[in-house]
């Protein structure tokens, strides 16, 4: 076997013609991509028996089946017909798709053989940090990252790993961030890294430099996607060589999770957030409270909970809160709590009288519901009780110091009936009072704030955002969530007047439809089910007109919410359809779902069930054997 | 409302007496029965009501409490609630027979059941009477499945002192007792206000299904599905008293069974050498399924959707043919070559190892679904083996072939499993009531119907005296409405099918006067986009729906059943099953305001 110098050299016209040929379409997208090449080691896979039989993890039981990359794709054969025995995930590494997701921005250039290595063989050189706190959580990150290796390894039945793959090396994770001091994830946070895997004497060295903490950990999360497990050699495989150039597109890229519809336990919070982090995304929605139920008791105001709760095994304690907004940050992710008002407020504000505080709220529960709110139950704050902008400042407070996120904010804003008000108040326009709550609301938020407006708060669209209202908006303040259909007048006109917006297009991006209506027999409100395929395909910022180039997209969100979701089918509905959602958002490439995109989705549905979360397959497993049959 | 009054009364008197405990006191929320729905109201501390729980007050606020599926011949649950404890639950075999390791095994589900009635987070109080559950089996020698099987039960509870409660349940077989056992557990319900167990105290039900086969197919070839997932699966069809789980258990994409004289049909076509079942694997399942009334069907699905698996046989054409749109409805193609003799050696040989490993079912379903003409014409073996035959290349001579593999088929597996079962096969060309009878007797054949509700296949068949199993895709097929898994778009038979449409499926306004010709009903989960993953939320709780269809045939609609149901996926939950969610928890909380 030739040395790396010596492969370096020897090999080079041929190296040149396989990076050309297996990462083409990521080379297209940089010039530098030359450059990145020139400075790769390569290796050709030259001596087949040095492939032949590792050890099978199925106790004697021989593979029955190798996988051949051929014209750039996985071919299955039977293993008796071939000299070299690779399984399909090792073959599906090594051929021509980069098998990361989402699909790097910059130049990547991955080599095209393996060396094996263990979880523990690990270790961490922080080079460069610009604070304590970013160190520390660089720290954590590789934890995070080794236990994802781990989980991988106790896939591998006993220790018995057959010698002839070699000895584990060990991998040195350099990490460098020269950048900002804090480690959270915010809207000025330069996401980008680099990565740099190369072998130095007996082992390998990986140099992740990034300009934040949530850069760096996103290199470690292409580290951990270019680290597999071999069922065939029983063992995790490492590419050999490998640079990512990588940044993403849009700076927001979220999923929102409604827990008031129905409750989720804080294990299934954590499991999403995890498996958001595997996909890049970087705010967790939190949609916490709703008409239907209030789950959260906060310290300030116990009250709604008190009342608003199902139960009380359904409440999401302040420390709950802190264990997921921790969670979430080792995972380069923001934590966004919404607690929607004036409107999908409910029973959780019906104490005021017995406080002594009058109505916090009207048409609570009423009847019939279809005159006064969506869907049952109905409630909307009272705006002219002044004690609920007091209870707003505690609730917004509270917010801002459990989740130390202060530079974006969501205040709701959904779906207010002007009827329910209208039946209240005869002597207004509602509209009017709608439009004076928000600069209430926005003014509580200041001061809740520490006297500061944050950069970007958040509305749902609606008749609010629509002219003549939203003329009446700040665009220097506020930003819309844009639920709307894509094709809606109103979705566009947002962004024509120039408010900072995240797209959460009802027509592709909200995950609940298509499941039958709740309420009677009929097909729903918002059906189909959107595919993977509609979820990754929705491009609307790249219309042809003229003013969407100028548009102030900050990304998008999916939005699952839960009328018809309880926590059982929480992983199936959300991936892998988020995950094709992440991709858009942070490559935006411009192709929609062609065979390659199936391949590394597929791949990364594994990587997500490896990971603990039950991912819906995209298709029978025999796809996956014979990838190009199904395409 | 008198009447009412006294009742909650009553409900009061037996549970509330003693001191009210703290979390009594605590409790913000409690529940009362007015104008037959549960209202959610606030505990204030001057209220002298009785505090009711949730599910207390809904197992009185409706005449068929809690219970799913409704019983059918006569529902008398009484007032009164009494506390019991868990711990001294004592079940009493009465009459011996060969089918009492089943009873026994069934009482224990009944205690595991009892104590999954406890949310999560929750325990209940050891305090209360003593529960003694006496089992009366007429039959005890009884434990074969069969289409007559007698599944019908009684249930009595009364309360024959202060400290005890006694429950009888009497039945024709060990299944009708089981199905008693079930019916037993849904009524006991837990007091989160109280932290009790209760038990309903004066209870008659007489009881037995509407139609005698109800299943859930499971397609296990699509993708791999664990042991550990299909009992979980057959755990949850006995709780709504389900009882047959067809095992789908081959197809084109893999073939998961292992055979001990035909190895290599699975070490060729699992995906790999761990998603496979083995004989003992099967056995296993069987025997889970029959503590659990609940008979395990084997399906092997021929002559198409075969193909991996048989490489290396000879005995296929047309397998992984492209472009596939031409030679079947899925990738990848695959037929058997039924001019090959030595293929019915091969058959014989599987359906022999089914019988050993299906040891107790009492059918067989032998498939016939989706023959491709083209496929076989696309072979010119089989085309000289036509002309030899005398017979031309056109639609009625590959029904000809059809039906000459399909006798051989049929022989082989009367053979194998050495006596004449009933055989069961899909709806298809050949099955077309036009000329079924040239094919296929009707004393020897079942069809299970996969079209819609509406085709007129269904009448013209039961004219013909055949007997059918309803699986139309138009309500049954749990597979629908998710993206398209070739091609794009959202999937063949989309949009999604909700609970409330499973629930309205009536095979009797389908049969009209040939209602005794229907056997029954399957929902079917076909695993193109289904694994373990998704496998409870597809089934779960839609199959409940159509569980109580099955079992009494309502004439009343969803919304009638809409709060029971609810419960019934809470229930499931608890057990473990992963049921999606129907509506938010609010609707549960508060009965009849999620209406349309």
């Amino acid at each position: 076997m030739m040395s790396w110098g010596d492969a370096l050299w020897l090999g080079l016209t041929a190296r040149f013609a396989r990076v050309g040929r297996l990462r083409r379409a990521v080379l297209m997208l940089a010039a530098a991509a030359c450059t990145a090449a020139a400075v790769l080691y390569w290796k050709q896979q030259t001596d087949d028996s040095a492939n032949r039989p590792l050890h099978s993890m199925y106790s004697g039981i021989e593979p029955q089946w190798s996988w051949l990359c051929q014209h750039d794709r996985c071919e299955r054969y039977q293993a008796s017909d071939t000299t070299t025995l690779q399984s399909l995930q090792t073959c599906n590494m090594l051929c021509a798709s980069t098998q990361l997701w989402p699909q790097p921005t910059g130049p990547v250039s991955l080599a095209s053989a393996a060396v094996p290595v263990r979880s523990d063989r690990f270790s961490l050189k922080v080079i460069a940090s610009p604070s304590r706190d970013v160190t520390k959580h660089i720290n954590e990150a590789f934890i995070v990252m080794q236990n994802h290796m781990r989980t991988l390894e106790h896939g591998v039945v006993g220790e018995n790993r057959r010698s002839d793959i070699g000895p584990p090396r060990d991998v040195l994770v350099k990490v460098s961030v020269n950048g900002s001091g804090d480690p959270r994830m915010r809207l000025d946070t330069n996401e980008s890294y680099k990565l740099a895997l190369r072998p130095s004497g007996n082992s390998l060295v990986v140099d992740i430099t990034a300009h934040s903490f949530c850069g760096a950990r996103h290199g470690l999360e292409t580290l951990l996607q270019v680290t597999w497990l071999d069922p065939y050699a029983g063992s995790l495989l490492i590419l050999e060589a490998a640079t990512v150039v990588d940044a993403p597109r849009f700076p927001y890229r979220g999923l929102l999770l409604d827990t008031a519809r129905n409750f989720f336990p804080v294990s299934e919070l954590l499991r999403t957030i995890d498996a958001m982090a595997a996909n890049k995304l970087n705010t967790f929605h939190w949609h916490v409270s709703d008409s239907q139920s209030f789950p959260w008791k906060l310290d300030s105001a116990p009250q709604l909970a008190q009342h608003g709760a199902y139960g009380p095994g359904a409440v999401y304690t302040s420390d709950d809160v802190r264990t997921i907004v921790k969670y979430a940050r080792i995972r380069g992710i923001r934590v966004l709590m919404e607690i929607d008002t004036p409107a999908h407020v409910g029973r959780a504000f019906g104490w005021g009288p017995e406080a002594g505080l009058g109505h916090l709220a009207h048409c609570i529960e009423a009847e019939p519901w279809s005159s006064y709110c969506g869907e049952p139950p109905c409630g909307q704050l009272n705006p002219r009780n002044p004690h609920i902008y007091d209870l707003l400042e505690h609730v917004y407070r509270e917010i801002i110091q459990l989740t130390e996120v202060d530079d974006i904010f969501h205040l709701g804003g959904d779906e207010v009936s002007e009827q329910c008000w209208a039946k209240h108040f005869n002597d207004t326009d509602p509209m009017d009072l709608w439009m004076e709550f928000t600069r209430q609301a926005m003014h509580v938020l200041e001061r809740a704030n520490g006297g500061k407006a944050p950069e970007l708060t958040l509305l749902w669209s609606s008749r609010l955002t629509r002219s003549p209202y939203l003329e009446r908006l700040d665009p220097k303040r506020f930003g819309v969530q844009v639920w709307g259909a894509s094709q809606w007048p109103e979705s566009r006109a947002v962004l024509d007047a120039g408010f900072r917006s995240v797209i959460s297009h009802v027509d592709a991006w909200y995950l609940d439809c298509g499941f039958g209506s709740w309420r009677d027999s009929s097909d729903g409100h918002c059906g189909p089910y959107r595919s993977w395929q509609q979820v990754y395909e929705h491009r609307p910022w790249a219309t042809e007109t003229p003013e969407s180039a100028a548009w102030p997209v900050e990304g998008g969100a999916a939005c699952q919410w839960t009328e018809q979701l309880g926590p059982g089918g929480l992983d199936a509905r959300v991936w892998p359809r988020t995950a094709a959602l992440a991709e858009r958002l942070w490559a935006d490439r411009a192709e929609g779902a062609t065979a390659d995109v199936y391949l590394r989705l597929d791949t990364q549905r594994a990587r997500l069930v490896a990971r603990g979360v039950r991912a819906a397959p995209l298709w029978p497993r025999w796809c996956s054997h014979n990838p190009h049959a199904c395409l | 409302m008198w009447l009412q009054a006294i009742c909650i009364y009553t409900v009061f008197i037996i549970i509330g007496c003693g001191i009210p405990t703290a979390a009594e006191e605590h409790s913000l929320w409690r529940w009362t029965c007015e104008n037959n729905r549960c209202t959610k109201i606030r505990n204030e501390p001057e209220n002298k009501e009785p505090v009711l729980s949730l599910e207390a007050c809904k197992m009185f606020c409706d005449d068929y409490g809690l219970l799913w599926p409704k019983p059918t011949i006569e529902t008398n649950l009484g007032n009164f609630l009494s506390k019991i404890n868990m711990n001294t639950i004592d079940i009493q075999i009465t009459k011996q027979g060969k089918s009492d390791d089943l009873l026994t095994a069934a009482a224990d589900r009944f205690k595991t059941l009892v104590s999954s009635s406890v949310p999560k987070g929750f325990s209940a109080k050891a305090a209360g009477k003593s529960v003694t559950v006496y089992l009366v089996n007429d039959n005890p020698y009884i434990r074969e499945f069969s289409l007559d099987m007698d599944e019908s039960y009684e249930l009595y509870i009364s309360s024959t002192s202060s400290d005890k409660v006694n429950a009888t349940i009497r039945g024709n077989s060990f299944f009708g007792v089981r199905h008693g056992l079930e019916t037993l557990s849904q009524l006991i319900v837990y007091d989160d206000i109280r932290n009790n167990l209760l038990i309903v105290r004066d209870v008659t039900i007489k009881d037995r299904p509407v139609y005698p086969y109800r299943g859930i197919l499971l397609d296990t070839a699509r993708n791999f599905y664990s042991i550990e997932s299909i009992k979980r699966t057959i755990d949850a069809m006995a709780a709504v008293k389900l009882n047959t789980f067809h095992w789908h258990i081959t197809d084109s994409q893999s073939f998961p069974l292992v055979l001990q004289k035909r190895p290599n049909l699975s070490k060729l076509g699992a995906y790999s050498p761990t998603k496979v079942y083995t004989k003992q694997d099967i056995r296993e399942v069987v025997a889970y399924g029959l503590e659990r009334g609940v008979r395990v069907l084997p399906e092997f699905d021929a002559p198409a959707h075969v193909g991996e698996g048989w490489q290396d046989t000879g005995l296929t054409v047309c397998f992984k043919a492209e472009p596939w749109t031409k030679f079947c409805v899925e990738p990848p193609c695959g037929q058997l070559n039924p001019t090959k003799e030595e293929l019915y050696d091969y058959l014989e040989d599987i359906y022999v190892e089914m019988a050993e490993a299906f040891e107790s079912t009492d059918m067989f379903h032998m498939g016939g679904d989706e023959v491709s003409e083209r496929c076989w014409n696309s072979s010119e073996e089989i085309q000289n083996f036509m002309i030899q035959n005398r017979w031309n290349l056109d639609k009625s001579s590959f029904l000809k072939l059809w039906n000459y593999f399909q006798k051989n088929a049929q022989d082989r597996a009367y053979k194998a499993f050495g006596k004449r079962l009933p055989l069961i096969l899909w709806t298809s060309t050949l099955t077309d009531y036009t000329h079924v009878e040239k094919f296929l007797d009707k004393d020897e054949y079942i069809i299970q119907v996969w079209t819609t509700g509406a085709d007129p296949q269904i009448q013209g068949l039961l004219q013909k005296g055949y007997r059918l199993i309803m699986s139309n895709y138009d309500a049954l097929y749990f597979d629908c409405g998710f993206g398209a898994w070739v091609g794009s778009g959202n999937n063949w038979c989309s949009p999604y099918i909700g609970w409330q449409k499973v629930y309205g499926n009536s095979p009797a306004v389908m049969a009209l006067s040939y209602r005794d010709q229907i056997l029954g009903g399957e929902v079917a989960l076909w695993s193109e986009q289904s694994d373990p993953a998704t496998l409870d939320g597809r089934l779960w709780p839609r199959a409940a729906a159509f569980a109580e269809r099955m079992w009494a045939e309502p004439s009343t609609a969803w919304q009638d059943a809409e709060h029971r149901m609810l419960h019934v996926r809470e229930r499931l939950v608890r057990m473990g099953i992963q049921a999606e969610s129907l509506e938010p928890e609010w609707c549960y909380q508060n009965q009849g305001l999620c209406y349309g």
